[in-house]
């Protein structure tokens, strides 16, 4: 029976990856890995010349922490649990360690490669600053944080109550950006005083609360919730079957849905504006647009490539976010509402359109605010001036046709 | 009076070699409610999905209002409600934007719709949910939504599946009542349940479904004529029990 527990896990993991593949090939066809690759050797360029004339004045620890702290606290856990496991798997509780295990070494080691990259990074950088602690040392504290950070997101997951989690998952992630921080800025027995004291009393803390043995309830809404980002960024490039979205209420965006006049064509608008903004997708285009706003930032600030790799780092942002928001095409495509409803399908595109151009031109102006605000003051007014086009042209021109050619491809299809 | 529902010699199915409907017919006029009743697999949901446009059928005719979907989509759309047998709410709309959404789909008139809409949430005990998503309500709740969803759109055909699955008590009897009062008002109900004792008592007339062929058809007394019961005997379950228990020997009608 323990075999078992392991094999269904091993045919779960080998199930998601089968199903994945054809998507993944979808993706890589439609030219992400070159922009990419791009994007990549801008930075590895920007990186280099940084490394070779390092500023007086480099935020050091800042970016130490910025750098190092979400790559030590966010440990996501695959398990692939679902719903249906409350009644097959459940009686086999006894031996879900060994199913739990493998998610756990699984997660763990994509988690600590990740953060070994990131080491690998900033190591360079921290020699040249104030740091006292040895490069070595400071690697191996980091490893050691990030195996305890992984352990403590699996006591958060065990406990009872939801607040509880949330507050102390906050709490771990301030206080490992303290750690980071102490580590590398301080002298070295302070910050490993400081880190090893937060561990103890970290550890306390998990003692002291109530936890379930297996969260199932827990791990079957993470799971779901991952799967349905992987959903969302897949329906991308290819038409992914869609399952229960994962919703935010989102208030502070209300006002655009509340914006749309009752009237009966704008009944889609109504429908697709809150897909947008309270769905997975206006989730993951937010962050991509906090992202791009922070990266532009950076860019703009350094004058990267004399204001051109800020302009190449906006338009690469800009489509980004285009590709992201293009998956509003696929919601509902399926619904039985669109076939009830006493509207023509030829609403439905219109609202699919007015709903992602507005958001797209919304998200291009707030990825412009860090360039229109560093740009000018370096004297890259023309870098700044494409920019505002090339999103102009994209949204306006570009955008409409490729739009309608998708959905009326789709309305083949179905 | 001319039939808002119009069904004539419907054939249907997945498959153009495996029809599920056998030779559907029947009309449903203002202010009259129908029972389709049979066993699981008889057919109901496929001829629900025919009348709806789902699905097209393989030979026959439907009319609502007078006209079939090809001939003018919009006119024969919002001739109808739907509340289908298990709800399909929208993840990410609340119960009232639900409402809003189905007033703005249908053209109520804005004034009207929010009159409405505070009805029904008081009508089905829901105002204390009016801002809660789909996911969290319970599956009872998220069939009142769909039915006051229905019931917002003021159609002249309504089309019920299973409307009593999951609802409680209360719920049943504002469903009712409700019911009881657009039909006064002069709109059609082609309903389909298993509660045959709220069927026989709501219905005006019934349509036994078997196999996808229509075993029985018409008032109660016609359907428990068509069971071999005498004039004045019999109950719609006793009767269904009789046409469809033994595999359907009494055959078909039409």
């Amino acid at each position: 029976m323990e075999r078992s527990v392991e094999s269904l896990w091993k045919a779960r993991v080998g199930a998601f990856w089968r199903e994945s593949m054809p998507y993944i090939s979808d993706m890589l066809r439609s030219g992400v890995p070159f922009v990419f690759a791009m994007a990549a050797l801008t930075a590895l360029a920007s990186y280099t010349s940084l490394l070779r004339d390092m500023p007086a004045d480099f935020p050091f620890t800042i970016v130490g922490i910025a750098a190092l702290t979400p790559f030590i606290s966010y440990n996501p856990l695959r398990t692939w649990l679902r719903e249906a496991d409350l009644v097959f798997l459940m009686p086999l509780e006894g031996q879900m360690d060994r199913y739990i295990s493998k998610s756990l070494r699984y997660n763990g080691l994509a988690g600590l490669a990740a953060v070994l990259f990131v080491c690998l990074i900033y190591i360079p950088i921290y020699v040249k600053g104030p740091g006292q602690l040895h490069a070595a040392l400071l690697v191996g504290v980091v490893i050691a944080l990030k195996l305890l950070g992984a352990y403590a997101a699996w006591q958060e997951r065990r406990m009872v109550w939801n607040g509880s989690r949330r507050g102390i998952r906050v709490l771990r992630w301030l206080v490992t950006a303290v750690c980071v921080g102490a580590l590398v800025q301080s002298e070295p027995w302070i910050g490993l005083t400081i880190t090893l004291l937060s561990i103890v009393l970290f550890g306390l803390l998990y003692r002291s609360m109530s936890k379930f043995r297996l969260p199932w309830q827990t791990l079957i809404r993470e799971e779901r919730k991952t799967k349905r980002r992987y959903v969302v960024f897949f329906s991308a490039f290819a038409d992914v079957p869609s399952e229960t979205a994962n919703i935010a209420r989102r208030g502070y965006l209300a006002w655009m849905a509340k914006s749309i006049a009752y009237k009966q064509s704008n009944a889609f608008v109504y429908l697709y504006a809150h897909s947008l903004y309270r769905t997975e997708l206006g989730g993951i285009t937010l962050r991509l647009t906090l992202l791009g706003m922070f990266c532009g930032a950076l860019a703009a600030e350094s004058g990267l490539a004399l204001g051109w790799g800020a302009a190449a780092v906006y338009v690469l942002f800009v489509w980004l976010v285009g590709v992201q928001l293009a998956a509003l095409t696929q919601a509902h495509r399926h619904s039985v509402w669109r076939h009830v409803y006493p509207l023509p399908d030829r609403l439905r595109f219109e609202a699919v359109q007015r709903v992602d151009r507005s958001a797209y031109v919304l998200c291009a102006i707030l990825l412009l605010v860090p360039h229109a605000i560093l740009l000018p003051g370096q004297g890259y007014i023309a870098q700044l001036v494409v920019n505002a086009l090339a999103a102009v042209v994209l949204i306006l021109l570009v955008r409409p046709g490729r739009l309608r050619r998708k959905m009326q491809l789709d309305l083949e299809e179905d | 009076m001319n039939p808002v529902l119009d069904v004539q010699r419907v054939t249907g199915g997945y498959s153009p070699r495996k029809p599920v409907l056998h030779e559907l017919s029947f009309t449903l006029a203002p202010g009259e409610m129908i029972g389709l009743i049979g066993l699981n697999g008889a057919g109901k949901s496929t001829a629900i999905k025919h009348i709806l446009g789902l699905m097209q059928p393989h030979t026959g005719e439907i009319r609502i209002q007078g006209t079939t979907l090809a001939e003018d989509p919009e006119r024969y759309r919002s001739a109808l409600a739907y509340v289908p047998e298990t709800p399909l709410l929208f993840d990410e709309l609340t119960v009232e934007e639900h409402l809003r959404l189905t007033g703005m789909a249908y053209g109520v008139d804005q004034a009207r719709y929010e009159q409405l809409a505070t009805d029904l949430l008081g009508e089905f005990y829901m105002k204390p949910k009016r801002g809660a998503f789909a996911a969290h309500l319970s599956k009872g709740m998220r069939q009142k939504v769909m039915i006051m969803n229905a019931l917002l759109a003021r159609p002249p055909l309504y089309i019920i599946d299973e409307p009593f699955l999951g609802l409680d008590p209360l719920g049943i009897r504002s469903l009712l009542d409700k019911l009881v009062e657009v039909k006064r008002e002069g709109a059609a109900i082609f309903m389909s349940s298993h509660i045959l004792s709220t069927v026989e008592t709501y219905c005006d007339r019934f349509i036994v479904l078997h196999h996808g062929r229509m075993i029985a058809y018409g008032t109660l007394a016609e359907v428990c004529a068509a069971a071999g019961f005498r004039e004045g005997e019999g109950s719609l379950e006793e009767a269904f029990y009789r046409l469809t228990a033994d595999g359907g020997s009494n055959g078909t009608i039409g």
